[in-house]
């Protein structure tokens, strides 16, 4: 957790159940958190709150997580911003192409649990 | 919920390949190349026959030819001869004519070269009984010798050889014969003063020497024109009867004749006989040759001219009257054909393999991507939900929904190491999904398998305290190897946890690792349940978990020996088992060093 101002986190998920879930976890933890549910969404969201940190799932509709990292060019125009792939698939060539995309870690969303998520989180932030 | 997707499995991975592979044999193919095949051969048969037949036909028409050429090079020399009779006619006519002026016309001519044939040109006197006397003297001053007509028996019209060229000493000789006395002469003569045309005899003998020509006998003709008394009304026989005064003649054998009418012919491979009248050996005329092939083709072709019959008879083969590739031809055009039909039905089985080959592939492209969309759909679809129930239980548990009650927690964990489990069974089954859709590579790296088995030891090892089970490592301190570490970790954790389940509290868990020759030897014994002799072969099958105290109480598909067994393969190991009942179980991982 941060010190000074709260660190920012835009949490982009289309499962309402678990961005829910996960926009409760990170705020009870003091993060300011804001909520895309698609790549589009997700590209205004990120124009109004300019995060630090981003949780992409990547299969939504409207925009896919790959097409919004696209978008979003995290090689040049936002660099520094830290990227956790979040998703329930694993295709190895989505997470590839995420990777080359800029993305700086992926996790399953399944095997990551409240506490995991949340030293995650940190540690991406230091990182 | 295991059953359904059992058969979600079997419908989707399973069968629709081994449905795939059987419609596809490339035996389907054959019937349009076949049909092509016999299409083409067919073609070429009837193109080959065509050919056969219109050589026939060639050969028939060459020979028609030949034939036809050869009655008008007859003809026109028999014209000829009759033309030179004419021209004599014109100088019979006159009543001045002699032996000289007759030497004269005729030396005219060149008979020798032009008319090689001609054996004698003359003239006959035609004169009645009473006036036999007279002509003999008139004869005999012209000669300036004496002349007498012989034989005499003729008691009608006497057709005496007056003059006759070239003069030998065999044609003189017959100066004074009556012509008329010799029947086949007559006949001739006769039937030139009653038509007013040229006539020409029947095959007869020259006169000459009786002796020579009783051996040598040569078939002759003579051929008359009639000279009539300048004037005189010709329109009926017996005028004409009246009228006639002479008679000019040319007499030749038959064979000289027709020599110099074919000669320069080429006759190669074709044998010409012609007949005089009938068609038997002695009435030859002309032979050019006897044809030594035994079953010859014959063809005969009569002509009509000056009153006489002629036959040709042509013998010959067709292969002397066509050329070799002419004859060659239809064999030429059947194999290539045959070459043709055969080149024809591969190339169109090859197109059409390739064809299918293309098609058996662009399905099985889409048939994986159906593939990889349900098991995208099913791990996302699966997940979610109980990803939701880990979050929310979650933060219960760990402390972010405030105070819980110890009773509460208890349950609260019941709950979320439940969905736990479900979690890991989603997982192996989406793991075997992609294994049995060939899905899985190798990501091989170089890593400590020592270093490997004593960190996953670790991870378990608060779970072994927890059950007062005992674990310990004996074996070779480092181990490098080049394989997929994340499947040899899912593996040995894999044998390591079931060691766990299946064993006691105070028991004792013993991983061992040694190097025999080139392979390593991975042992996880434990002192446990074990598992009965008869069991044994279904530990790792498929979705099969044998029935044992501990089942009810832990978790599991049975997918993860079957699991570990195929990752094993994978990198050309195996896994083995030995073990008894009440006993315990010793998984012994083969892994070999080099691939």
């Amino acid at each position: 957790m941060t010190n000074a101002t709260p660190s920012r986190i835009l949490i982009v998920e289309d499962e309402a159940v678990l961005s829910e879930a996960y926009s409760m976890l990170l705020r009870q933890a003091g993060y300011e958190v804001a909520v895309a549910a698609d790549g589009k969404q997700a590209l205004e969201k990120a124009e109004e709150c300019n995060p630090q940190l981003i949780l992409l799932d990547l299969r939504m509709p409207v925009m896919t997580g790959i097409d919004f990292l696209r978008a979003y060019d995290l090689t040049t125009k936002h660099k520094g911003v830290k990227v956790i792939v979040f998703s329930n698939y694993d295709m190895q060539a989505e997470i590839d192409e995420a990777y080359k995309l800029g993305a700086d870690r992926y996790i399953l969303k399944a095997w990551a649990s409240p506490r995991e998520i949340l030293d995650l989180v940190e540690t991406t932030l230091v990182s | 919920m295991l059953q359904a997707v059992k058969t979600l499995f079997k419908r989707y991975f399973i069968l629709d390949k081994q449905r795939l592979g059987e419609t596809e044999s490339w035996s389907t193919l054959l019937p349009l190349p076949i049909l092509l095949l016999l299409t083409v051969l067919g073609l070429t048969s009837f193109a080959a026959l065509t050919s056969q037949a219109s050589l026939s036909a060639t050969r028939d028409q060459t020979i028609e030819k030949r034939v036809g050429q050869d009655v008008s090079k007859v003809k026109s020399s028999f014209d000829s001869y009759a033309q030179l009779l004419q021209g004599g006619v014109g100088l019979a006519s006159a009543a001045s004519v002699d032996s000289v002026s007759w030497r004269r016309y005729v030396t005219t001519f060149d008979i020798e070269h032009k008319f090689p044939a001609i054996y004698s040109f003359g003239v006959l006197r035609d004169v009645n009984p009473d006036e036999v006397d007279s002509f003999e003297s008139q004869m005999s001053d012209d000669y300036q010798r004496p002349i007498s007509v012989f034989p005499r028996t003729n008691t009608t019209r006497l057709s005496v050889v007056e003059f006759i060229e070239p003069a030998t000493d065999v044609t003189t000789k017959t100066i004074g014969f009556d012509s008329q006395s010799l029947a086949d002469r007559a006949k001739a003569i006769n039937t030139a003063t009653d038509t007013n045309e040229v006539a020409l005899s029947d095959q007869l003998q020259l006169l000459r020497d009786p002796t020579i020509a009783a051996k040598d006998p040569k078939p002759a003709y003579i051929m008359y024109a009639p000279v009539y008394a300048m004037a005189s009304p010709l329109a009926t026989v017996e005028e004409r009867q009246q009228a006639i005064r002479r008679h000019v003649f040319v007499s030749f054998t038959s064979q000289n004749f027709f020599e110099s009418v074919f000669r320069g012919s080429d006759y190669n491979g074709v044998y010409l006989k012609i007949y005089g009248g009938a068609v038997n050996n002695k009435a030859i005329a002309y032979s050019s040759g006897d044809d030594p092939n035994p079953n010859p083709r014959v063809t005969t072709q009569a002509l009509q001219l000056y009153g006489q019959t002629f036959i040709l008879r042509y013998s010959f083969s067709t292969a002397k009257v066509l050329s070799a590739t002419e004859m060659l031809a239809p064999y030429y055009i059947f194999i290539i054909g045959t070459l043709l039909s055969f080149i024809l039905f591969i190339l169109t089985l090859v197109s059409l393999r390739s064809r299918q080959r293309r098609s058996i592939l662009e399905r099985e492209q889409d048939l994986k991507m159906a593939q990889d969309e349900l098991l995208s759909l099913a791990s996302h679809q699966l997940r979610t939900p109980a990803t939701g129930v880990k979050q929310y239980v979650g933060m219960i548990l760990q402390g972010f929904a405030g105070d819980v009650t110890p009773q509460q927690k208890a349950f609260l964990q019941k709950a979320y190491n439940s969905n736990e489990r479900q979690l890991h069974v989603i997982n192996d089954i989406l793991y075997l999904a992609k294994i049995d859709a060939g899905r899985i590579i190798l990501a091989k790296t170089d890593f400590d398998l020592v270093k490997m088995i004593k960190e996953s030891i670790d991870e378990q090892q608060a779970e072994a305290t927890r059950a007062e089970i005992h674990i310990v490592y004996k074996g070779i301190k480092k181990a490098k190897v080049h394989a997929d570490e994340h499947m040899l970790r899912m593996v040995f954790e894999n044998l390591l946890s079931n060691a766990l389940k299946y064993t006691d509290a105070g028991g004792r868990v013993a991983v061992a690792l040694r190097l025999k020759g080139s392979t390593y030897e991975l042992a996880v014994a434990d002192n446990g349940v074990g598992v009965a002799e008869e069991d044994q072969p279904l530990l790792f099958q498929q979705f099969t978990r044998i029935p044992n105290p501990r089942s009810a109480q832990t978790s599991g598909t049975g997918v993860g020996l079957y699991l570990s067994k195929h990752l094993m393969l994978l990198h050309e190991g195996d896994i083995a088992v030995h073990s008894q009942a009440g006993v315990g179980s010793t998984f012994t991982v083969v892994l070999p060093k080099k691939m």
